[in-house]
């Protein structure tokens, strides 16, 4: 019979929330890790001495995607219960850390993060709070629910849990969200258009104007930093107009 | 003066929290540009304002360059619209006031965020030589990690002051001292967030990508023209 119960679990996913508060270039999640699952070790294990030695598990470098840690610490509670050894434990959060990183990285930052903002922008046409409320129901819907739903994935399969998350959360799903979000930048833009309008007597603008920001677009996309000076310097230069003008 | 003390309570609450959600409250999108400025937008009473400042920092910050603090930038707009509103100043989109905001507050994010990044150097400590693993304790963790808590409130807290109090001196310094024609104002509403767009098709500038843009345009045109 398990002794970790659903409400241990939405108790240590609450504190997962906050994981990185405490991200640390020596340790990275250690010590957040052991901040979370506390309550469900504490309640494996209710000698101190028992505790005490259980920390050795976690006594390295552990890094994972924020949103997917929950997997990671389901997991780990999972083999505590089954009393694994420190070696097995460390090599599965060791093993399982950097493609859980590998799988959230291109899902949440690259395609979830942009199709939300894109939604939210288009919805925009619709007034300024359903922008607002797209853009944050749509990307807090994905990420808390696998945030929480994490935790129980984990608890449940144990070691084969990354399998299963693995399949769930796909290289194919990533660029379906990717492809997505090129179309809303593409509805985005011609939804500009139609607010602005295109100018009658100088069609050629709107030809050029586009044909500019692709070529800009192109250039800043050859090295990233270059946006740090470049981006201040159109926004002065666009004052400093304005100035004079 | 008690009503600039209250401001600067609130400033520096908000500051606190909302900047935490950045990173370790949660992480839920609360601080993006679209929604802090659009936010600020409806309560000072001036949604337009609210919709250029938000469109145009959500698309240039699409671009994730990483020099950019851009929950700070959105913050600092957002408070200083507020701000702003409290001593009659309202400023419209694209207008010099405007420029200023985005500006200052994208110049002080980038600032803040590279003295973050010299201030938080790598340390050669292995986590074997990090004292909270040598105490053997649980408890001792829970307290590291409230400590951590309210040392980023404090940091973020002050972040968020300065630069709203930075930008809204600058702010105030260019109002109606500067009246640039129609023609300027209008072009600019138009260029500031077709700047932004190349930044967020700079990021999806992959040829798939492309094509899938071009179709959603196509697509909108189709739209417009069968209405």
């Amino acid at each position: 019979m398990n002794i970790i119960t659903t409400r241990d679990l939405l108790k240590v996913s609450l504190r997962l929330l906050f994981i990185q508060t405490a991200w640390s270039l020596s340790s990275m999640q250690s010590e957040g890790i052991v901040y979370c699952i506390s309550p469900a070790l504490k309640k494996l294990f209710p000698e101190e001495k028992r505790l005490k030695r259980i920390l050795k598990h976690y006594h390295a470098p552990i890094n994972t995607h924020p949103f997917l840690v929950s997997l990671l610490a389901g997991a780990a509670i999972r083999l505590e219960e089954e009393g694994r050894s420190t070696k097995t434990i460390l090599a599965y959060l060791r093993t399982t850390m950097g493609p859980l990183a590998a799988l959230g990285d291109p899902f949440f930052q690259a395609a979830t993060a942009f199709a939300s903002v894109l939604a939210g922008l288009i919805t925009l046409i619709a007034g300024i709070l359903p922008g607002i409320v797209t853009l944050l129901v749509v990307f807090n819907t994905i990420h808390l629910f696998l945030r929480v739903y994490g935790i129980f994935v984990g608890y449940k399969m144990g070691e084969q849990s990354f399998a299963y998350i693995g399949k769930k959360i796909n290289a194919t799903k990533t660029l379906f969200l990717r492809a997505a979000t090129g179309l809303l930048s593409g509805l985005f833009i011609g939804g500009i258009v139609y607010r602005y309008g295109v100018p009658q007597h100088n069609w050629w603008i709107l030809p050029v104007v586009g044909l500019v920001s692709l070529a800009l677009a192109t250039l800043l996309n050859l090295k990233r930093a270059v946006w740090t000076y470049v981006l201040p310097l159109f926004l002065l230069g666009s004052l400093i107009l304005e100035v004079f003008i | 003066m008690a009503q600039i003390l209250i401001g600067t309570l609130v400033v520096l609450l908000l500051g606190g929290i909302l900047l935490m959600e950045r990173r370790c409250l949660g992480k839920m999108a609360i601080v993006q540009p679209l929604v802090l400025c659009g936010l600020a937008g409806i309560i000072t009473g001036n949604p337009e304002i609210g919709i250029w400042l938000g469109v145009s920092l959500q698309l240039l910050s699409i671009g994730q360059s990483h020099y950019c603090n851009w929950a700070l930038a959105a913050f600092i707009v957002s408070a200083s619209l507020l701000v702003l509103w409290r001593f009659d100043i309202s400023p419209t989109a694209a207008s010099p006031a405007s420029l200023v905001l985005l500006c200052g507050s994208i110049l002080f994010s980038i600032m803040a965020e590279l003295s973050t990044m010299q201030l938080r150097r790598p340390t050669k400590m292995p986590i074997s030589a990090v004292p909270i693993w040598k105490s053997q304790s649980f408890e001792v963790f829970a307290r590291f990690i409230h400590l951590r808590m309210l040392r980023a409130f404090a940091a973020n807290s002050l972040l968020g002051l300065s630069g709203t109090l930075v930008t809204c001196l600058l702010v105030m310094g260019i109002h109606n001292r500067v009246y640039p024609s129609d023609t300027t104002i209008t072009t600019m509403q138009m260029v500031i967030p077709a700047f932004g767009i190349s930044m967020t098709l700079g990021t999806l500038s992959q040829k798939r990508h492309t094509i899938y843009a071009t179709g959603g345009l196509l697509l909108c045109f189709a739209i417009m023209v069968t209405q």
